[in-house]
């Protein structure tokens, strides 16, 4: 399945700014399922963009406006071709077994395993951890199912409740967030359980026009390596493994790895808006110019 | 002999020295030997003393300097004019943890220390083999990962060091040159033989002191350095701008080179302002740089003028708020971006303190053999990893024999040494170690060779006794490397110490290698 995404970001400054530096991260990262067909990138005023690889292997773009400005627009467009994930069905390694890896995966899989900034293993989180810890012969494809659903079933979706920089500790004591506040959370227990698990951001497109355009957000969902099949992704928010409509743009150890847009700059004022506009559809299936930027984002 | 000479030009006490040096005309060796060691130094017996033989006689090449010891009050009279000439020059160096800018003379010892040719031929192809094989593993972590693949290190040690830079990954560096300046610390046991106490690949200091050091001495005893036939040290800041020159993007012919400094409130700023005008390029802060278009730029009075070559003496965390800690002022937002573009280079380059962890610092001789193929030529300080369970209970054990180091310090802070802490200090560290034990190594105790240095005694009269040393030599890399002979030679001034840091109450000393046979 095609797919064009259109994702918009709009600075507005109260006191011009200048010297703005940024590192984006818009660019759809590839994987056997998901293959980025065109990619642009504009920016207004006119900056100067050099692309690299970052440590994950992510797409960044190197975003710089020197003269003084009152807006900053990002605009990325990319056309994405998205095969249906594969199923968990014949993945029956058990847990038990799978633990005779552990310590070779402790060293080959260190970022994924350990302990985030944004995942720290706290003692609440620990304790998370006891309440859905693994069978030794239950799949560890089954386990993971499981973890994400149960987060799912355990805290409620909330925005407001957490803001961009909070960590696990603080879903855990609110019982609610957001889509990355439910990644990390997954993140936690996977890594604690010994499952590699990692953080991704991207989009979730719509199925046929249920939410109006310009208003969707980005989405964050993880993935899990698994034995027998690589790595997996799971959607925490949703408690349900990835679908054809999860379009990854980047991964990392967690949010702090994968901001889409990260950056300083100079101003004698501190005030700004920021707006996200947000359009991923099937391929051909908008073309019509919404007017304006919409939800801001967080 | 030539001392004798020396002292007769300098002092008013020449009769007496002249009259020594009338008994040993040419040839100093045998004569000296001869001359038993009498009065004034004692060497302190089970250790090494890098000038005088337990029986008191002068190591070979030593004997010059010996003879002056034998003298003191002359001595005593250089060491004065020193610390005139040091509060002239302004030589001075600030203690964290003390009240910010507050600057101290760095407490200069007028008695060299020695190094023989020889000596010096077997530590300089062992720095230049360490620093090679430094250098190509942090272009290693931060590229391939060959060692981490093939499990020589261990991979968790790299990723999980705080001095592990993600942002470093993907540079490609000029030549492959990460550690432009590398200072290596180097002690010399009992047994007399110079091993590897730990690197410095950050933003290494102390050479400006190397070449004042050396300032001194060439006023106070000239024909002695050129009748010893010492090597010379002033050409060091000639070699740092050849070596940051070579580092310069391709197709730059006449780089622009700046020494990017944090600024005054620096331990090292005195250096900075040193160097920088030693090699006739701009020193600059933070807010004189803009990246422009993926360039990096200097405001000069009239334009913008592009850098093509930043040696930068700010940490790795300071140096670009974009991809480093956002609340840094001290950096240049967009600089680790042109780096990506190879618009300029940047020395040291971002992450090298990896190389420099003291965990990591254990496998060290691993890294020679594997990237090399050779043996190491300098031998490192036995080192033990705490976060290995059966060490940690072993060292736990006997901690009061060891020295235990945070792994993520530098300069002598947070060192705990075992043979001398109350048991109250060994309860705290033991403490530490057991609540964060991937934190700490654990060196057995050196017994740092001593060297003479004047110390006044308790009725006023400078007099040489034996205080501990240890020795920085410096290495530059640019398209090739070049070993600045000798280096810093601390020494700790306060009786029994062995910490020699700046910082904790050392001083240094005129560091002579002497060129060629004596």
């Amino acid at each position: 399945m095609r797919f064009r995404v259109r994702h918009v970001t709009r600075f507005s400054y109260q006191e011009p700014a200048y010297e703005s530096h940024n590192e984006l991260r818009l660019k759809p990262r590839e994987s056997p399922h998901q293959h980025t067909l065109a990619f642009q990138l504009e920016v207004t005023p006119p900056a100067a963009i050099i692309e690299y690889k970052d440590a994950f292997g992510n797409h960044v773009h190197a975003v710089s406006v020197h003269e003084a400005h009152r807006e900053l627009e990002v605009s990325a467009y990319s056309l994405v071709e998205r095969t249906e994930p594969p199923t968990l069905e014949g993945l029956t390694h058990p847990f038990g077994e799978f633990l005779q890896g552990d310590s070779m995966r402790a060293q080959e899989e260190y970022d994924f395993l350990s302990a985030s900034r944004y995942v720290p293993f706290s003692d609440p989180l620990k304790k998370l951890f006891w309440m859905v810890h693994p069978r030794m012969e239950e799949p560890v494809a089954e386990y993971t199912r499981r973890v994400v659903a149960w987060v799912r079933d355990q805290f409620s979706y909330e925005p407001g409740t957490t803001n961009v920089h909070s960590d696990v500790n603080d879903i855990l004591s609110t019982g609610a967030g957001v889509c990355q506040d439910f990644a990390h959370l997954t993140l936690g227990i996977l890594r604690l359980a010994g499952v590699p698990a990692r953080y991704v951001s991207g989009y979730l497109a719509p199925r046929g026009r249920t939410r109006p355009l310009g208003a969707q957000a980005s989405h964050a969902w993880i993935e899990a390596l698994l034995p027998e099949a690589g790595w997996t992704g799971f959607d925490p928010t949703h408690g349900c493994l990835t679908t054809d409509h999860h379009l990854r743009l980047a991964v990392g150890r967690d949010y702090g790895d994968v901001p889409p847009l990260r950056g300083v700059y100079r101003s004698p004022g501190t005030n700004y808006t920021m707006g996200v506009m947000l359009d991923v559809g099937e391929s051909g299936d908008f073309d019509a110019d919404p007017q304006d930027p919409g939800a801001t984002q967080q | 002999m030539q001392l004798a000479h020396c002292m007769m030009l300098r002092l008013s006490h020449g009769e007496r020295l002249s009259g020594l040096g009338s008994e040993m005309p040419g040839d100093a060796l045998p004569m000296s030997s001869a001359v038993p060691f009498s009065a004034a130094y004692r060497p302190l017996a089970g250790l090494f003393d890098e000038m005088f033989l337990e029986d008191g006689r002068a190591r070979p090449g030593c004997e010059p300097i010996a003879q002056a010891i034998r003298s003191s009050p002359d001595l005593a009279v250089l060491q004065a004019m020193a610390e005139r000439m040091l509060l002239r020059t302004g030589v001075t160096f600030n203690v964290y943890g003390e009240r910010a800018g507050t600057e101290r003379i760095f407490p200069f010892d007028v008695i060299p220390r020695i190094i023989d040719a020889a000596t010096w031929q077997t530590l300089e192809a062992g720095l230049i083999q360490r620093v090679k094989a430094l250098n190509a593993f942090v272009a290693d972590v931060y590229g391939e990962g060959h060692i981490l693949k093939d499990c020589v290190v261990p991979r968790d040690l790299i990723l999980g060091s705080p001095q592990y830079r993600r942002g470093a990954i993907g540079l490609r560096p000029p030549h492959g040159v990460f550690i432009t300046v590398a200072g290596i610390d180097l002690v010399r046991g009992a047994d007399g033989r110079f091993r590897v106490l730990e690197d410095n690949v950050r933003t290494p200091s102390g050479v400006s002191y190397v070449i004042e050091n050396r300032l001194m001495l060439t006023r106070l005893m000239p024909e002695l350095l050129r009748e010893c036939r010492v090597r010379s040290v002033e050409h060091y800041p000639a070699d740092l701008l050849e070596s940051l020159t070579e580092l310069a993007p391709e197709g730059v012919e006449r780089p622009t080179i700046a020494l990017l400094t944090p600024g005054p409130y620096n331990s090292a700023f005195f250096e900075h302002v040193f160097l920088s005008q030693r090699m006739g390029v701009e020193l600059v802060e933070g807010r004189d740089l803009v990246c422009i278009d993926h360039k990096l730029y200097m405001k000069t009075v009239h334009k913008l003028k592009q850098v093509h070559v930043l040696y930068r003496r700010i940490d790795d965390d300071f140096l670009d708020p974009v991809v480093f800690r956002p609340d840094s002022l001290l950096g240049v937002p967009g600089l680790t971006a042109a780096m990506h573009a190879d618009s300029v280079a940047v020395a040291n380059g971002i992450g090298t303190g990896i190389a420099d962890d003291k965990a990591v610092f254990a496998y060290t001789p691993q890294m020679i053999c594997y990237y090399l193929g050779e043996q190491p030529i300098l031998p490192i300080v036995e080192t033990f990893l705490l976060r290995d369970p059966e060490v940690r209970s072993k060292i736990l054990r006997d901690l009061d024999r060891y020295v235990v180091k945070p792994t993520g310090a530098s300069g002598g802070y947070g060192v705990v040494i075992g043979p001398r802490a109350s048991d109250r200090e060994l309860a705290e560290a033991r403490e530490r170690i057991e609540s964060n034990p991937s934190g700490f190594v654990a060196q057995p105790m050196v017994k740092l060779s001593t060297h003479p240095t004047l110390i006044t005694d308790e009725k006023g009269a400078p007099t040489p006794v034996p205080r501990h040393v240890d020795l920085r030599p410096f290495v530059l890399t640019g398209a090739r490397p070049r070993v600045l002979a000798g280096g810093l030679t601390r020494v700790a001034l306060r009786e029994g110490s062995l910490i020699v840091n700046s910082s904790q109450g050392g001083g240094s000393k005129d560091t002579w290698v002497l060129d060629g046979p004596c």
